[in-house]
């Protein structure tokens, strides 16, 4: 019993424990992955922050330049001074309405990095009137060929590739059509949005372990600051572009992995394990504890049949003496028509029948504990038939029942004779008990290849249709007007199913019309002529 | 007779005390000579002039007035500062304090890779809390020079004014590898900061930094570079130029040298100017009490008939006054005689100005001589080098000159040195052609 039980004692323990972790498992990831996801959030927002400062620090830049470059004419000391007292302003430049560079100088009125200036400059300028800006000062040019376009006023950033990396000039078109820009000291640029970002106290910054790097346009650092260093291969967590003109650097937030750990709550993650792992306790001690209770009941179970089987036994031995005395009292008065005779024929069947009923329970005790055995041997299968057939003679005759027996199963062949007598026995034994009505019994046996058929038919009331299959099991009875009142234990069928297969056969209850009819096979290998 | 004695005396003591104040006033000026190698040229001839213009920053009378200073220090900490090198900076940089009044302004930076304003611009009354914050400094990490400058600079920025002596001191043992790091765009940033009147001195500390970029950085911002060879020079070096920072006694002086009507300028030796057609400017970011900073214009003087006396240029100067906040100007001009006299052209050489004209050229033939070396073109450079020293040694017996002479030696001992302990040479010559040029 143990043996089979432990595999789905396991499984009943180990498959939901497993379950449970599993989904444990998953709704952790779920549950980190949803926090990671917020601190993600959480960072973009904080170098949003940070890009606000710059885009409001660019536009004061624009506005600056704006007002500094309120030129109407290109005089020459004017534009030398603005660019003299202004830090950020590099080269100062004015294009005519018709495209022409008019500061600084052509040719060789322009001094060396005026003419560097030019040469960086050439293509962007040579397309100034194409300057276009968001925010217009003035009107739209109207359509219409013979209108004189009227120039729209407006200013702005223009960005380009150079050198190192981006170059940035303003520019501000007037209602003249006049172009007066100033291309920035790039690197001038990049120290002004040095000085503006946060510098690293090591006493004064939050223990927050991150580090915001602000990279070029090739993706090298122009500036780092936050106490982490972050390691050779690290990837910054998140990652942003700055807004127009600068769109071409970005920011860069590293966390250290502790930091990362913290922040994300790999805590929570363990302590959700510790739940499912108690739950996995709880159910193991439960299964421990429904398995022992099991096991107590099978002990107490097998205690009952042990006892069974020993009283058994113990009735067994009397009653065989009474039967070997009651059957010699009958042949002796065997040729007597007296009511002696009629007393001991009542005291023999019935002490045959205790017996009977003490076989099958016996029977029934050793199937329980795998003790039943069958002990094939040479005979002829249909004088067993007949040896049976003689023991019911009497009863059945007294009830009105004739016996009919069609032979066929006379050959010599090797089988338990005690264990087909014992299924006959129950078999005609239920044809006594539960066929009143009925006025034949059939009997017919056949033998092919081996095998022997018996069939036990009788014409009483048959077995209702929804008891066909459950008049097999062990203990049970129809309960029913016709069964009330007579006694049983209700084994009778179930062990003579059981020895018939023990047998290599099987009992079946056959179809029909009227009556019940019971077909028995057994293996019956051929007994070997020596 | 009483009435006219009276408005006598009225006058003459009038006269008198605008002579004194005149002359107090006077005291307290920049002296400016301007004055030509030859103030006899030979005549009808193509030749090249030069003019010299001087200034020298009047004397800091009393003991306790000085023009307040607007200081912002940044020091390098970076991983190979550790140990003597940040002991002394500290050290340099709490005796400087030492030195400071309430009326001063002192922001101190540090950086390694990230940067730390660890003084924010503050007036210097409590120096034992600013010492405190000193003590604090360790090294380790990698190098953002360009934030560190940066970041000194903004604070610099919160008090400039006209009234304080503006200046940042960069300390640095190592190469930048955080941000801009050339030598251009060092220069750049210095380019920008000298339109704000704030100068970048800088001070190379050991053998492992780029003089080029701290050079660069000095020169385009008007500021002074200097060499130290090791912890304990780095004392010395900070302490002199912590003493010139707070003996400036003028600040934005802007020369301007116009030259008469066929005088071509040719160029300014040394630094940085801007032409204009007949007009040069020059700009000086700051002077120190009773030094002389110079600037030396080449000009082409056309054939001129002998007998004349030609003006050559006149040179204006305008300046910020430290000690009487004010805005003062001065003017001078030059002229030259023409004549077919050789001799009489020798005898009227101004030596000051032709050691000064020979020193730039050394000076420029010694950066060629550099740039030679760092191609690996040793011979050339060697070559250079001695011909240079060869130059020099000629000059210096020449004009008698002492300075051409020192000089001499140095550009012998280069050519001697250039397959040997380059790196330490280099620095040297750096830091001294950046002194020679710039004062």
């Amino acid at each position: 019993m143990n043996k089979k039980l432990l595999p789905v004692f396991l499984i009943l323990v180990f498959v939901p424990m497993g379950l449970l972790l599993w989904v444990g498992a998953r709704m952790g990831e779920y549950e980190q992955d949803r926090i990671r996801v917020k601190f993600e959030r959480f960072l973009q927002d904080r170098l949003g922050d940070i890009d606000d400062s710059l885009k409001d620090f660019m536009r004061s830049r624009e506005h600056a330049l704006q007002a500094l470059l309120q030129v109407s004419s290109p005089e020459p000391d004017v534009l030398e001074q603005i660019q003299r007292s202004n830090p950020l302003v590099g080269h100062v430049f004015f294009i005519d309405p018709k495209g022409r560079i008019i500061y600084p100088p052509p040719g060789e009125n322009a001094d060396e990095a005026q003419r560097d200036f030019l040469l960086r400059t050439k293509e962007i300028l040579k397309h100034a009137n194409l300057f276009y800006s968001s925010v217009q000062e003035g009107v739209s040019p109207p359509s219409g060929d013979n209108i004189k376009p009227q120039f729209s006023r407006g200013h702005g950033w223009y960005v380009w590739f150079w050198g190192e990396g981006i170059n940035v000039l303003f520019w501000r078109r007037d209602s003249r059509g006049n172009i007066i820009g100033a291309e920035l000291n790039r690197i001038r640029l990049i120290s002004e949005i040095i000085a503006r970002l946060p510098e690293t106290n090591p006493q004064k910054q939050s223990s927050f372990g991150g580090m915001i790097s602000l990279d070029d346009s090739k993706g090298e650092a122009l500036y780092k600051w936050g106490r982490h260093t972050p390691g050779e291969n690290e990837k910054p967590v998140v990652k942003r572009h700055l807004s127009y003109p600068l769109n071409s650097w970005t920011l860069s937030y590293y966390i250290s992995p502790q930091q990362m750990k913290i922040s994300t709550g790999k805590g929570l993650w363990v302590s959700l394990l510790g739940v499912f792992i108690t739950l996995g306790i709880i159910l193991f001690a439960l299964a421990i504890y429904f398995y022992r209770e099991h096991s107590r009941e099978l002990r107490e179970a097998e205690k009952r049949m042990s006892f069974v089987n020993q009283v058994s036994h113990e009735l067994k031995t009397p009653l065989t003496n009474i039967r070997m005395y009651a059957e010699l009292l009958e042949k002796q008065l065997e040729h007597e028509l007296s009511r002696e005779k009629n007393h001991v024929n009542v005291i023999c069947s019935e002490s045959q029948r205790l017996s009977r009923m003490i076989q099958n329970i016996l029977s029934f005790s050793k199937k329980q504990s795998s003790q039943l055995t069958i002990h094939p041997e040479a005979g002829v299968v249909d004088e067993t038939i007949h040896c049976a057939l003689e023991h019911f003679e009497q009863s059945l005759e007294q009830k009105g029942i004739k016996i009919q027996f069609r032979k066929g199963a006379g050959n010599k062949v090797r089988f338990d004779s005690d264990v087909l007598e014992q299924i006959l026995y129950n078999l005609l034994g239920n044809v006594e008990k539960y066929a009143p009505g009925a006025n034949l019994a059939e009997i017919s046996s056949s033998q092919t290849n081996g095998n022997t058929t018996i069939i036990v038919k009788d014409n009483g009331p048959g077995i209702p249709k929804g008891e066909r299959d459950k008049i097999f099991q062990p203990f049970y009875r129809i309960s029913n007007k016709l069964t009330d009142g007579i006694t049983g234990t209700g084994i009778g069928l179930a062990i003579s199913r059981d020895l018939a297969r023990l047998h290599g056969g099987d009992l079946v209850l056959l179809k029909a019309e009227k009556g019940a009819a019971f077909q028995v096979t057994l293996e019956t290998p051929p007994e070997e002529e020596t | 007779m009483k009435t006219k004695t009276k408005s006598v005396l009225g006058f003459l003591s009038f006269v008198g005390f605008s002579c004194l104040f005149i002359a107090c006033s006077l005291a307290a000026q920049v002296r400016m000579d301007v004055e030509l190698d030859k103030t006899y040229m030979l005549s009808e001839e193509k030749q090249t002039a030069y003019i010299r213009v001087g200034l020298t920053g009047f004397p800091m009378e009393e003991e306790d007035y000085r023009a307040p200073v607007n200081l912002a220090i940044v020091l390098d900490k970076s991983g190979s500062m550790k140990g003597e090198k940040i002991a002394r900076a500290r050290n340099a940089a709490i005796m400087a304090i030492e030195r400071m009044n309430p009326n001063d302004i002192l922001s101190f930076i540090t950086y390694d890779n990230t940067v730390n304003v660890l003084i924010p611009a503050t007036r210097v009354s409590d120096k034992e809390a600013l010492f405190e914050m000193i003590r604090s400094i360790r090294a380790g990490g990698s190098t953002a020079l360009f934030a560190g400058v940066s970041k000194g600079a903004a604070e610099a920025r919160k008090f400039l004014s006209e009234d304080y002596a503006n200046r940042v001191i960069l300390i640095s043992d190592g190469i930048a590898n955080v941000g801009p790091s050339s030598p251009y765009q060092l220069g750049m940033l210095g380019e920008s900061l000298i339109k704000e009147g704030i100068s970048v001195s800088t001070i190379g500390l050991g053998l492992d930094y780029n003089e080029d970029l701290l050079a660069e950085l000095a020169l385009k911002s008007d500021g002074a570079h200097f060499f130290a060879k090791d912890a304990r020079d780095l004392a010395n070096v900070f302490d002199r130029e912590f003493g010139r920072a707070l003996s400036i006694v003028a600040q934005n002086l802007k020369i301007n040298i116009r030259c008469e009507p066929g005088i071509r300028p040719v160029k300014v030796m040394g630094r940085e100017y801007e032409v204009d057609g007949q007009n040069v400017s020059v700009l000086i970011n700051q002077l120190y009490a009773e030094k002389e900073k110079m600037t030396i214009l080449e000009v082409e003087i056309p054939p001129t008939y002998s007998g004349k006396e030609r003006e050559i240029a006149s040179v204006k100067l305008s300046y910020d006054n430290m000690k009487t906040k004010t805005k003062d100007k001065l003017g001078s001009s030059v002229s030259a005689h023409f004549t077919t006299s050789k001799s009489r052209v020798e005898e009227n050489t101004n030596d000051k100005v032709m050691v000064d004209v020979v020193t730039q050229i050394a000076v420029e033939k010694s950066q060629v001589a550099v740039k030679l070396r760092d191609e690996g073109k040793i011979d050339e450079a060697r070559k250079l080098f001695h011909g240079n020293a060869n130059y020099l040694e000629l000059n210096a017996k020449k004009f008698n000159s002492k300075q051409l002479e020192n000089y001499a030696g140095e550009q012998m001992m280069n050519a001697d040195q250039v397959d040997k302990n380059w790196n330490l040479q280099r620095k040297n010559i750096t830091a001294g052609d950046v002194m020679r040029v710039r004062q």
